[in-house]
Formats: structure tokens, C-alpha cells, sequence
């Protein structure tokens, strides 16, 4: 049985119409988890709290839930949908949700500053998720001309580590433009208003916020600067409490993996229905993204070049890059499939 | 379906199967000869891969323009080896990951040469940027970053390749153990289809050919199906069908013939019968004769005997009557009595002596002796010679040498007796002028020859040949038998193992008895 629970943090303008949406779709994958249940299976159904970012990222978590996978592991999955990862990793952090899915800026941002957070999986990596779209009436036809302009990001999220990143990488002191922090949904508008010059944001709010300028913007993304890792997180508690609920969820995520990967259309289709985004757009996400349950050297890498990035720019707590080898949960995942845990340790 | 056209189906099986097999085992081997080198450029990439990092710490450390080269050089090998890899890895999982380092080889080669700049800058720089420096550590981690990946696919596109090597051992093997228990399977499927099949159908045909043969001639074999076993059992039937024909042919014949049989049967019967009767009244007829035979044979003993006796009665009777007159004229006394008893005793002796040699003569021989024939001749004389002369018959017997003989004495003299009263007779038929009887002994090499020869006229030309013959006689009922030649000819070629042949020779006949 899934339950969902609206957070209205998460939730902005036209989310009843979305939310209504959501609750069919819940509906739907309710039916369906209960027919893959066997009698037996039914008798040791554990509930389980997910908070889930309605974000293309979290693309196994939604497929997982809609094919009934969770169910199938006895799971009675109870899903808290956001925006992005970030409100979903305070759902964690409140105790709210036992589970999140969320990308490693936020997570580096808690650890920085205190909070305990265990890894369980990556789930998707990307490096076009992240973009900068500008305003051409701005007089920005190339990054060059970003210097000097007021820049919207989600402070605290990939959107303002990749805008960071790409301006150091291509010579531009990030001190050179001002930063405006805002929501990830209040971007697109932001910029159409031309409350700001550029945004930095994660699709799919680049592509929203390019078509509401249509030809009037312009996309600045570069794969070379960042790799973008969303992963299923939880407290540490939860993890040693439950450590055999976690292999379940991620034995479901896997086989939402292989569904991913051999039937695509089906798999867009369910992400459509959560994410709103259409054809085009899902199939482009699917070629450059890579949908996979892993623990890879990369990860570790990307947590440690994030957490000296935020030390030198300031606003964490910690005074050194922790042993991020503390913050994986390793076990978990070598259990299901070993294979997928490439981390050295 | 007809034997031969499953022969066919099964070696088509065969060359289907050996066809499939040597496809399977091309393709498997075109599969394995890819999956290898597929493998090969995957273990090139990540080989080269580890040379690339190590040449780019070798750059790092020395700045050469040495390192610098050979890292380039290596670059961009990886990058030819990515394109072959293109070709090499046709899974659309493989290609992503191929097309995914391709992607990698672009962001390291772009990050590494946009590092290189900005350490060049840096070196020329004459103080320390902090912003350079943070953009160098950008650049770098990202480029480990990415390099890591780098390895991670290599590892992923080098196990697919292992995968893809093992996948193919395994078709290969797989394939080729799939077609050979299909083969199998469709031979022993085939084996046990036909086993049945003849089985069931030779199973009809023997019980149909048992019963045919039982004698049920219009059973029918059942005829299902289109092959040789039908083929046979339609012959079966038929050939039923015509033994039918030739079974009631035959009983029919065989009901004629047993009723010819059984018309012959009893028409031998009957014959057999009818011999019998004949027979029995032959045999009553040659009993009538035989008792004839011995009446005349009787009588001619009587005969002879009494022409034997008539000279001794009348010298009796004289003797006798001398008595009376000796008495009368008074010289009667006791030495003429005496005389007179012992005159008449004598001849009684004789007269009883004679009847003895009669009875001896017909006395029946009981063991083959040797005796002269001279002695048989002389006997027989002495029996008819009296009645001979009464009737003026001559007889002159010749005599050279002495010879003797092994058989049956008395029956040789009835043999000579036959002869020579057959002679008497015909002496008496034909008024015979000085009739007279020629007997001739002698011996020829080692066989004893008699010839008796008479002058009666001789036989007829027509009947000599018959004169043996039973039965046959010239004489008429009341004197002959006709068995008189017949019995002579028996005894003397029977029971004596010589011949009895008679020819005409000068003025009568010559019977010539050879032994």
C-alpha cells in the first residue's frame, strides 16, 4: 500500500492541477503494488517513508514505485513528492521521511555543517542536468558577458555549485556577478519578468525557462565542469536500524534499473506522469544520463571537490573536508550487487 | 507415406541437421572471432587508458615536451581505439557506454589541454593567482574526475567484451548442442515412430499371413496407408483372394478324383472279384483236371498194370487148370503139387511185385536224389513196355555213356511216361505203319540230354508252339487233359532246372529233355 503526503514547501503555483495528477497516478500504483503482493509477502509488509524529488533524476524511485517493485519487496511505501532534493533531504533530516532522494550539494552543504547523513546509493548521474540561461536582451550572447550580471541559483543545490564551477572553469570570478538566491520553480518566471540577468537552475527548469524567453535566451552548459550524483539518502540511524528495508528498497530500485535500461519508452512514460516533462526532452535526458544504482569513486570524488569549494567560499560550519568514506553505506548495496560498489575502501 | 520417401525425409533430416550444424559452428565462429576482438580493443582501451595516467603524472612532474607528446600520441590512440570499439561492440548498452567515453575523451582531452594553459600561466606568472589557482583545481578534479569514469566504463566495456566472448563460447557449444539433441530428439522421435509403425503393420501382416495360412483364405489385411507395407498387404489379399480360387479349384478336382477313385475302386473290386471268381473257378477247373489227370493217370496204371498181369494170370489160370488134369490123368502127386504151388507163388510174387513198382512209381519224390537216366528210363519202359508190345509199338533206346543226374527220380519217369503214352497215342491216331519210339541217353559237356523221337507224323507247324501251354491237347475231351506237357515242362524247368523243347525231326516228333 503507498501513501503520499503533500508538502507544501515543496509545492508552488499550479500545484493542485499536479498534485491531482499525482494522487491518480498514486492511486494507480497503489492497485498495482497490491496485485504483485503474494499472501505471504503481504504478512511481512514493512512501512517505509520516501521523500522523492519529482525531477527526472529520481526516475528509478518513480519507476520502482509505479511498477510495484517496492510493494513486491514488502514494502509499504508511503511517498512525499518535492520539487528538487533539497526539501526532500530536510524531510529526512526532520524525521519526516525515512528516505530521500537528492543530489550531493545539499548533502554536502548538511554534512558541512553538522548534520549526519548516510549515502545508500547514487541513482542517477548527469552532466547537462545543470545549465545557465540568459537573457540575449541582456547583452549576453556568450558567457563572457555574464560578468557583471545578477545571476539566479537555488543556494545550497547543484545550481549554485554548477554556476561556481562554470564560472571559475571559463575565468570568470564568481565574485564578478551578483547572486540571487531563489526557488527552483520561481526561476523560470524570474527570468522571464527580467527580475534577473541569467539563472542558474537544473533541468527540467532550463528548458521551462528557455521556452518562456524562446529565442530571446540563451543556454550556457558545459559536461566538463560537473557531474551532477543523485542518491538515496538516510540518516545513520535508520541505516543500522534498517538495514534489511534498505536492501529492499534498493533491490527495487534495481529492478526499476533493468526496466529503465531494456524497456525505455515505458520507463519515460512513468516519468512523464511524475514529472510533467514530455518525449522530447525524457528521451534527450535518457541518452545523456546515466540511470544506475552505484557507489563509485566519483561520488566520493565530487563530495570532496564540493565540500573545499564550499570551505573557500564559506558557510560551513566544519572547518575540513570530513572522511566522506563515514557517510557511505556500503554494505547495503554490496549485498544486492557488488558489482555496483566501486569505491575503494 | 512409403519407406522410401521416409529414407529420403530422414537423410533431408540428416543433411538439414549437418547444414544447420556447419551454420551454426560458421556463425558461432564468426561470433567468437568478433567477441575476441571486441575483447582486444576493450583490454587496449583500458591499457591504455592506465599509460594515459601514468604519462599524464609523468607530464605533471617533468613538464617535458617528451611526456607531452606521448600523452597526445596515447590520447589519441584511445581515441582511434574508441571508434574501432564502435564497430566492434554492436549492443545498444555498449555502444552507450562507448559513445559515453568517447564523451569522457573529449572532456579529458578539453580539460587537460585548458589545465595545461593554465599551469603554463601559472608558470609564467610571477606571483601566485589565487582565482588560477582555484581554477586549476577546478579543472583537475574534474579531470580525475572523468578519467575515473574513464577507467569505471573501460572496466564496464572490458567485462561486456568478456561477456560477449563467453555469451559466444556459449551459443557455439549451446547452438550446437540445440541442434544436436533437436537432432537427436527428431531421430529417436523418428526411430520410435517407424518402430511402431512397422511394428503395428508387420504385426498385421504376420497375423494376417497366419491366418490366411490357417486356411482362412478371404481374410483381408487391413490396407491403411499409402506405403510398401500397404503395397504388401494389398498383395496379401489378393494373392488370398486367387489361393481361394485355386483351394476351390482343387477341392473340386480333388472331389472328382475321389469320386474316380472310389468308380476305380470299385471297379477293381469287382475286377478282383471277378478274378477271384475267375480264379477260384480256374483253380476248380485245374482241381477238376488234376483229379481228371490222376483218373487217367489211374488209368493207365490199371492199364498198364493189367497187361502186366494178364501173361502171369494166364500162366495162374493154366497152373491152375493143370492141377484138375494131372488129377484126371492121375499124375497128380505132391512133387508136381509142390511144383505147381511154387509156379503159382511165383507168379502171384510177380503180380505183387508189380502192383509195388506201380505204386512206387506214382509215389511222390520227397528229396532231390541222384540217379542214372538209364535207370529212369528202363523203370518207365517196365511199366509200359507190355502194353507197347501188345500194341506193337517198337522201342529202341540208345544209350552213350552212363549219365547221371541230381533230381527227382520218380517225377523224371513220369516225364519220359507222358511223352512216350503221347506218342502211343498219336500212333494210334494216325494208324501209325511199324510205329516205334527212339530213346537216346547221353551226356553234352556237363549237361545230360534225353531225346525221345517217335515216327507218328510229327506236330503241326501251327499248334508246337502251344503244345506246353496248359490245357491245350488234340485229343478231345474224353482221352486228354491238356495239363499232361504242361505238368512234364514244370517239373523238368521248375524242379529240375533243365529244359523240355520239342521239334519236328524226320518223320515225327523229338522231345528232348535236357538237364
Amino acid at each position: 500500500m503507498i501513501r503520499t503526503k503533500w508538502s507544501p514547501l515543496a509545492w508552488g503555483k499550479g500545484g493542485v492541477t499536479r498534485l491531482f495528477q499525482a494522487l491518480l497516478l498514486l492511486a494507480a500504483c497503489s492497485a498495482s503494488a497490491a496485485c504483485n503482493l503474494h499472501p505471504s509477502e503481504q504478512k511481512t509488509v514493512e512501512p517505509v517513508t520516501l521523500a522523492i524529488a519529482t525531477l527526472p533524476d529520481t526516475a528509478l524511485c518513480q519507476i520502482a514505485l509505479s511498477r510495484g517493485y517496492f510493494a513486491a519487496e514488502g514494502l509499504d511505501v508511503t511517498p512525499h513528492l518535492h520539487r528538487y532534493g533539497k526539501p526532500a533531504l530536510e524531510d529526512v533530516l526532520q524525521r519526516k521521511a525515512d528516505i530521500a532522494t537528492v543530489a550531493e550539494t545539499p548533502i554536502i552543504h548538511s554534512i558541512m555543517n553538522g548534520d549526519r547523513i548516510s549515502v545508500i546509493a547514487t541513482i542517477a548521474t548527469s552532466k547537462r542536468s545543470n545549465a545557465v540561461v540568459a537573457r540575449r536582451d541582456r547583452g549576453i550572447p556568450t558567457f563572457e558577458q555574464l560578468r557583471g550580471k545578477t545571476i539566479a541559483a537555488t543556494l545550497g543545490t547543484t545550481s549554485e555549485f554548477f554556476l561556481h564551477s562554470y564560472l571559475i572553469a571559463h575565468g570568470i570570478p564568481v565574485a564578478a556577478v551578483r547572486i540571487v538566491n531563489l526557488d527552483a520553480e520561481s526561476i523560470p518566471d524570474a527570468l522571464a519578468r527580467g527580475d534577473v540577468d541569467a539563472a542558474s537552475t537544473l533541468s527540467p527548469y532550463t528548458t521551462i525557462a528557455a521556452q518562456a524567453l524562446g529565442t530571446g535566451s540563451v543556454t550556457f552548459e558545459d559536461p566538463d565542469v560537473f557531474r551532477a550524483n543523485f542518491t538515496m539518502v538516510a540518516t545513520p540511524e535508520f541505516v543500522r536500524a534498517h538495514p534489511g528495508m534498505v536492501t529492499k528498497v534498493l533491490k527495487a530500485l534495481l529492478r526499476a534499473e533493468d526496466f529503465a535500461r531494456n524497456r525505455p519508452a515505458e520507463a519515460q512514460r512513468i516519468v512523464a506522469d511524475f514529472t510533467g516533462q514530455q518525449g522530447e526532452f525524457l528521451r534527450d535526458y535518457w541518452n545523456q544520463a546515466h540511470l544506475a544504482v552505484t557507489l563509485d569513486q566519483a561520488l566520493l570524488l565530487s563530495l570532496e571537490d564540493e565540500s573545499e569549494w564550499l570551505l573557500r567560499k564559506g558557510g560551513a560550519r566544519e572547518k575540513a573536508v570530513p572522511n566522506y568514506l563515514d557517510y557511505l553505506y556500503l554494505d547495503g548495496l554490496k549485498s544486492v550487487k557488488p558489482a555496483a560498489v566501486t569505491i575503494i575502501n | 507415406m512409403k519407406i522410401k520417401q521416409r529414407q529420403q525425409i530422414n537423410i533431408i533430416v540428416l543433411v538439414v541437421s549437418i547444414l544447420v550444424i556447419g551454420s551454426v559452428f560458421v556463425g558461432a565462429s564468426l561470433r567468437l572471432k568478433r567477441a575476441l576482438e571486441a575483447s582486444d580493443v576493450a583490454d587496449a582501451i583500458l591499457g591504455a587508458s592506465f599509460e594515459r595516467l601514468m604519462l599524464r603524472t609523468d607530464l605533471h612532474r617533468s613538464g617535458s615536451e617528451r611526456s607531452k607528446i606521448q600523452l597526445l600520441a596515447k590520447h589519441k590512440q584511445i581515441g582511434l581505439l574508441l571508434q574501432r570499439a564502435l564497430k566492434e561492440f554492436p549492443d545498444a548498452e555498449d555502444q552507450k557506454t562507448i559513445r559515453e567515453l568517447i564523451s569522457l575523451q573529449d572532456s579529458i582531452g578539453h580539460l587537460s589541454k585548458t589545465l595545461r594553459i593554465a599551469q603554463e600561466q601559472q608558470r609564467q606568472a610571477a606571483s601566485v593567482d589565487p582565482f588560477k589557482q582555484e581554477v586549476q583545481d577546478r579543472l583537475l578534479i574534474q579531470l580525475n574526475t572523468r578519467i575515473y569514469e574513464t577507467i569505471q566504463l573501460d572496466n564496464k566495456l572490458q567485462r561486456s567484451g568478456a561477456r560477449l566472448l563467453t555469451s559466444s563460447l556459449l551459443l557455439a557449444g549451446g547452438g550446437i548442442l540445440l541442434v544436436l539433441i533437436v537432432v537427436s530428439a527428431v531421430t529417436i522421435a523418428n526411430s520410435v515412430w517407424v518402430t511402431r509403425s512397422f511394428g503395428k503393420r508387420i504385426t498385421m501382416l504376420r497375423d494376417g499371413a497366419v491366418t490366411i495360412g490357417g486356411g482362412d483364405l478371404a481374410h483381408q489385411i487391413p490396407t491403411e496407408g499409402d506405403d510398401e507395407f500397404s503395397e504388401v498387404a494389398v498383395a496379401f489379399n489378393e494373392m488370398g483372394a486367387r489361393l481361394g480360387i485355386l483351394y476351390r479349384d482343387l477341392t473340386r478336382q480333388i472331389e472328382e478324383r475321389k469320386k474316380t477313385e472310389l468308380a476305380l475302386r470299385q471297379a477293381h473290386d469287382e475286377l478282383e472279384q471277378r478274378v477271384a471268381d475267375r480264379t477260384a473257378e480256374l483253380r476248380e477247373k485245374d482241381r477238376l483236371l488234376l483229379v481228371q489227370s490222376r483218373q487217367a493217370a489211374m488209368g493207365e496204371m490199371i492199364g498198364n498194370i493189367a497187361h502186366q498181369w494178364r501173361q502171369p494170370l494166364n500162366s495162374l489160370g493154366i497152373t491152375i487148370q493143370q492141377l484138375l488134369l494131372c488129377y484126371d490123368f492121375g499124375n497128380f502127386d505132391r512133387a508136381f503139387l509142390e511144383r505147381n504151388v511154387n509156379t503159382s507163388m511165383d507168379l502171384i510174387q510177380h503180380m505183387s511185385a508189380t502192383i509195388d513198382d506201380f505204386r512206387n512209381y506214382f509215389k511222390a519224390d520227397k528229396e532231390r536224389t541222384e540217379f542214372k537216366l538209364s535207370d529212369a528210363v528202363a523203370k518207365t519202359l517196365s511199366l509200359v513196355g507190355e502194353s507197347f508190345r501188345h500194341q506193337g509199338i517198337g522201342v529202341e533206346v540208345r544209350e552213350q555213356g552212363d549219365p547221371v543226374v541230381s533230381g527227382f527220380a520218380n517225377e523224371y519217369a513220369q516225364v519220359l511216361l507222358n511223352i512216350l503214352n503221347n506218342a502211343r497215342d498219336a500212333f494210334g491216331e494216325r494208324q501209325t505203319r511199324e510205329p516205334k519210339i527212339t530213346i537216346s541217353i547221353r551226356a553234352e559237356g556237363s549237361r545230360s540230354v534225353v531225346t525221345i523221337s517217335d515216327n507218328a507224323g510229327g506236330i503241326s507247324e501251327e499248334i508246337i508252339d502251344k503244345i506246353f501251354d496248359p490245357y491245350f491237347s488234340t485229343k478231345g475231351p474224353q482221352y486228354g487233359t491238356g495239363v499232361g506237357l504242361f505238368m512234364a515242362k514244370g517239373i523238368i524247368e521248375n524242379n529240375m532246372g533243365g529244359t523240355l523243347t520239342a521239334r519236328n525231326s524226320g518223320d515225327g516228333a523229338e522231345f528232348r529233355i535236357e538237364v
